[in-house]
């Protein structure tokens, strides 16, 4: 516990950008991904230490980079992100439901990472669940059909 | 066995640390300036499907409130 509480403030981030992608690399996951959105990953910044973290639970394997804002973050998250829907969301530190502890792919991993009370097993309703729940998106300009036709 | 018994899944959370000021204003400005990078390339990125594919498909699924569609459908009619 004394560890724990040694942390320095800003070490994580209290608030996390979601990119929900429409295209993922894996046909059987795009297939089983009902809805509009195949993939989501997550990315938020750390004012302690002047870093962004993303983290990419994906079929091959989970990515945790850290991107230094004083080198050119913003515009590599902006690439990674390009025509994908972002939806900022805080934690909300709550105990994920039971049923997200089945599998390990991007939706549960997700789900944990804020402490979501949702029982969503694809992106797309993850997506609409957060966009219920206090969530808003902040790149709604790129209509879905655009989006589509730029990939 | 005996040891997946012992443990612990919830740990106790450490109490909320204070919130300082200065991190506050800076992780604002962080997300301002990721905001602002994220916007433009979603208009820029709109704009240009719209002139290789047209209005119409850019319009397809847009959502009603942005500006850009408003100006769009200005200038389409």
């Amino acid at each position: 516990m004394g560890a724990v509480q040694q942390i320095p403030p800003g070490s994580e981030p209290d608030e996390w950008f979601l990119a929900f992608h429409r295209k993922c690399d894996s046909k059987i996951i795009s297939f089983l991904s009902f809805g509009e959105f195949k993939h989501v990953l997550a990315f938020g910044y750390c004012p302690g230490l002047k870093v962004w973290l993303v983290f990419d639970v994906t079929w091959k394997k989970t990515w945790i980079r850290l991107l230094s804002h004083e080198q050119g973050a913003i515009e590599q998250l902006a690439e990674m992100t390009r025509n994908c829907a972002i939806v900022a969301a805080a934690s909300a530190g709550r105990t994920p439901p039971l049923i997200t502890r089945i599998g390990y792919f991007c939706v549960p991993a997700v789900i944990s990472l804020l402490g979501l009370g949702c029982v969503a097993i694809t992106p797309t309703g993850l997506y609409r669940y957060l966009l219920k729940n206090g969530g808003y998106e902040i790149n709604e300009h790129v209509s879905s059909a655009a989006a589509a036709v730029a990939d | 066995m005996a040891g997946m018994k012992s443990m612990n899944t919830s740990a106790p959370q450490p109490p909320p640390l204070p919130i300082d000021p200065s991190l506050a204003a800076e992780q604002q400005q962080a997300h301002q300036a990721l905001i602002q990078q994220l916007q433009g390339q979603a208009q820029q990125d709109t704009a240009s499907i719209m002139a290789r594919y047209g209005i119409s498909l850019g319009l397809a699924g847009a959502n009603a409130g942005s500006p850009l569609v408003h100006a769009s459908y200005v200038g389409g009619r």
